[in-house]
């Protein structure tokens, strides 16, 4: 019975902590640029939707702002909010679509691959199980590894208590690597856009190494590794290379 | 090599119609390697029996270099249309381009056809490299080919040095002139008369003005193929390559006296980008020469280059900068003259003319309060006119009406410099105007969007995301709360962990503690003594604890003895004794003691428990 009301207990605190949603101004700001976006007045809904970005991070602001950038015509700044807002939602459908259709104003296009069965699979589960609802799920494998800690520590051993502390020590294992490396890849950036006009990859992070391709404001390169105020990056298997760092936007 | 087109000559009348021999000079233009002779008589190919079908192989050597290029023949005699066989899925050679000659012959009154396919194959490596068999099915026979092992070395061998150091006893090279006076194969020597002209239809010319470039063929033998060999860019010019005709008819010319046939191999639109001298470099060929004594009617490759040509480029007038040059036509159509207001109307623009369509940048149709103007689709159409390269521009322009009402579109002006009349020529197009009613027209009269409107119109980013925001910023894990409550269920299965490791098993367990504690949970339990007969039990379980003996021990005997031996006053003993065996006997009595009485038993129990804990220390 105590264990019942602990575990109920733990749920409703995390669902709780979880539901907190944006304040009450912040959501009527939104309500409001979506109101100018629907009459077409996208220059006039901009600022509200980039106020209301500076309060919450959410993946919809970050949406409709690259929407009004897209509307009026900066084509470089909607593809970097769409690429910011994807990094949030993943496997949102209008995201993509939109990021394909921005991408037919900029020079440099790079196919993108198809992803494997185990990445689309991966990416599937991170779109259906939000960062809290994994940070909920690790919650209660912790409560479950110490409800059978305490247990084994109070009433002595027993066979069911052993096996229950193995299975909760799994997937406490197994829950929190994959949280620790969903918070990690959010927490880096490994994705950015060329900003510069005059961009230039360069087989080594210095002015001085050859300048190997020209790439054009626009295209979406993946960073490879670090350097000082250089960063390697790819944009394809084929095209790679060095750039300053002030000429990208990091996502 | 470059992509290079592929001539059938399918009359081989050039070398017939050649007179006697007379030594004369090249052509105007012509090169340092310009030789006219007459073609000797006598010269034909060995006959064969035209009745029979027959496909065979050729290559022009049998050891190349990495850097050389094979001539792999497949010749097709007394075949109707043969199919071309595909080379393409050989892994050691890679198959640059591939020609084509047809052949129809009378000997004797029997008649013999022939079709060539001529590959340009380069080897992909170094080594002793096979060439396989070709099979080829006609009329339910089939014919096989000739395998070869062709020998590929690093470098080339058909360089002079090269080839004169690598095979100095060899076959003759194809790409050699002198071939038909190799004593290897036809001790009498035969001529070849060939030669290439570029011609350039200025010398000097506008910045953005057409010339017409043209190569000429200067020959007396009979030409199977020609293929270009050189790339077909020059610096410093925009240029649009007329397309190569399957037959080219010659004209005859007389040069010197020498009558040679003419023939217009490539012909391009040159648009010079820059002023100043501009140079047209020197283009090599390779000319296939129907060999009369091959018995195949094979082809030898030679190779010619035209001269460098120059011409000197001009700025246009100030006035004509930028402007398109050429002579043009400007004309902006509606298909109609009513329209309903949101209804799409195509308004249609046309410039055509002799200068470069493609750099015309057409004039732009404003939109106004009345009329929405769509992106144009825009299509260009190149004409190859024997003398100029004429093109089309055709703007397909979507206009909306916004109210009812006349919308007029003012005239659009097209501007560009004519370098004849040496002026800049405006063009106005008619205003237009329309009668937009507020109505909506019916179904079959509506018109259907072109197709820049549908793309307008039918593809844009979905539409913007509303609904409750979600701090994604904060997530639950980066709370303070969150490693907190992690922590707290550790650290209470850690004081679980003390109290069990430590606390039980350490101090509690030690004498002095113990006495205590057995005295505190006795007197604890005789406070949860709710009816006599809980009495026994609760002193049982205490002497039971204090003692070390087990419950079962314990009886009124043994408890006299130990309590005695601990110097406990019988008084007491006597007196412990006897609660004990009231509450035994409260069990089975009908009068219970009252709550008075047992509470005077429970405090002379309390005092007994101390006073026993006191001597059993």
């Amino acid at each position: 019975m105590r264990v019942k009301q602990t575990i109920l207990f733990c749920l409703a605190l995390a669902a709780a902590a979880s539901a907190g949603g944006a304040a009450s101004g912040v959501q009527e700001d939104f309500a409001a640029a979506n109101r100018k976006y629907e009459e077409g007045k996208f220059s006039e809904a901009l600022p509200l939707y980039l106020e209301v970005g500076r309060r919450v991070s959410d993946w919809k602001v970050l949406y409709d702002i690259g929407n009004c950038y897209y509307k009026t015509g900066n084509y470089l700044s909607a593809k970097v909010y769409y690429l910011k807002a994807r990094k949030l939602q993943p496997l949102e459908a209008s995201i993509a679509r939109n990021i394909a259709m921005t991408n037919r104003h900029f020079r440099d296009v790079v196919a993108v691959p198809e992803p494997d069965f185990v990445t689309r699979t991966v990416q599937l589960l991170e779109s259906k199980l939000s960062l809290d609802a994994l940070s909920v799920l690790l919650l209660l494998a912790i409560l479950l590894l110490n409800l059978f800690l305490f247990l084994l520590l109070s009433r002595g051993r027993s066979r069911k208590r052993l096996y229950g502390l193995g299975f909760s020590l799994l997937l406490v294992s197994v829950v929190g690597a994959y949280h620790f490396s969903r918070t990690a890849a959010l927490a880096r950036s490994n994705v950015a856009v060329v900003w510069d006009a005059d961009a230039r990859l360069r087989s080594g992070p210095d002015e001085d190494n050859t300048e190997l391709f020209k790439v054009n404001p626009g295209l979406e390169v993946r960073i490879i590794d670090r350097f000082r105020d250089w960063v390697q990056v790819a944009a394809s298997e084929q095209i790679a290379g060095w750039i300053e760092k002030k000429r990208l936007v990091l996502i | 090599m470059k992509k290079t087109g592929s001539l059938a000559l399918a009359l081989f009348l050039a070398g017939l119609m050649a007179p006697a021999a007379t030594p004369a000079s090249g052509p105007p233009g012509a090169d340092a390697e310009f030789h006219p002779s007459a073609l000797p008589q006598g010269a034909s190919p060995a006959a064969e029996d035209a009745a029979k079908a027959s496909v065979t192989a050729e290559v022009n050597a049998e050891k190349i270099g990495l850097d050389d290029t094979l001539i792999y023949s497949l010749a097709f005699s007394n075949i109707e249309n043969p199919v071309q066989p595909d080379l393409s899925h050989l892994d050691d050679f890679r198959v640059l381009q591939t020609s084509r000659s047809s052949e129809f012959q009378f000997r004797d009154g029997a008649s013999t056809s022939s079709m060539r396919f001529i590959y340009y194959l380069m080897p992909t490596r170094t080594g002793r490299l096979a060439l396989p068999a070709v099979s080829y099915s006609h009329q339910g026979r089939e014919y096989r080919t000739q395998a070869f092992t062709i020998e590929v070395v690093k470098g080339s061998l058909f360089s002079p040095g090269a080839a004169a150091k690598a095979t100095p006893a060899g076959p003759p090279s194809f790409f050699d002139d002198d071939f038909f006076n190799s004593p290897i194969r036809d001790p009498q020597p035969q001529k070849i008369d060939a030669t290439l002209r570029a011609v350039l239809s200025r010398t000097s010319c506008l910045k953005g003005e057409q010339l017409l470039y043209r190569i000429l063929l200067y020959t007396r033998n009979r030409i199977a193929a020609v293929n270009m060999l050189s790339g077909a860019s020059f610096a410093g010019f925009w240029q649009e390559w007329f397309p190569v005709p399957q037959s080219i008819s010659p004209v005859s010319e007389n040069v010197n006296g020498v009558i040679y046939q003419v023939y217009e191999i490539r012909k391009a639109a040159l648009f010079a980008g820059e002023s100043g001298t501009l140079s047209i470099p020197s283009l090599q060929f390779e000319l296939e020469l129907a060999d009369p004594q091959s018995a195949f009617f094979g082809a030898q490759a030679i190779r010619r280059s035209t001269q460098e040509v120059k011409v000197a480029v001009s700025e246009p007038p100030a006035a004509a900068a930028g402007l398109p040059v050429g002579q043009f036509s400007f004309a902006l159509e509606c298909p109609q003259e009513k329209a309903d207001v949101n209804e799409i109307v195509t308004l249609r623009m046309k410039i055509s003319g002799s200068g470069n369509a493609k750099a015309i940048i057409p004039p732009l149709v404003p939109s106004s309060d009345q009329a929405l103007v769509y992106p144009a689709k825009i299509t260009q159409e190149s004409a190859y006119a024997p003398t100029a390269l004429t093109g089309t521009l055709n703007a397909e322009i979507p206009v909306s009406f916004k109210q009812a009402g006349t919308v007029t579109f003012p005239p659009l002006e097209f501007r560009y410099f004519d370098p004849e009349r040496r002026a800049v020529i405006s063009l106005r197009s008619s205003p237009l105007q329309m009668q937009v009613s507020g109505e909506k027209l019916p179904a079959e009269l509506s018109r259907t969007l072109p197709q820049s409107a549908i793309l307008q119109k039918g593809e844009d980013i979905d539409f913007i995301k509303s609904g409750p925001l979600h701090d994604q910023s904060r997530p639950l894990h980066r709370r303070r709360w969150f490693p907190l409550l992690i922590i707290a269920l550790f650290a209470a299965n850690l004081l679980v962990l003390l109290k069990v490791t430590a606390w039980n098993r350490g101090i509690a367990a030690s004498p002095r503690l113990r006495n205590r504690r057995i005295l505190a949970l006795a007197l604890r339990r005789l406070d949860g003594v709710r009816h006599p007969e809980d009495i026994a039990p609760a002193m049982e379980s205490y002497f039971s604890e204090k003692s070390g003996l087990g419950l079962a021990e314990v009886n009124d005997r043994r408890i006299a003895e130990v309590l005695a031996q601990k110097q406990v006053p019988k008084a007491s003993i006597a007196r412990f004794l006897f609660i004990k065996g009231q509450s035994e006997l409260a069990r089975f009595s009908q009068q219970k003691k009252s709550a008075l009485e047992m509470e005077k038993d429970l405090h002379a129990l309390r005092g007994l428990f101390r006073e026993i804990d006191r001597k059993m220390k």
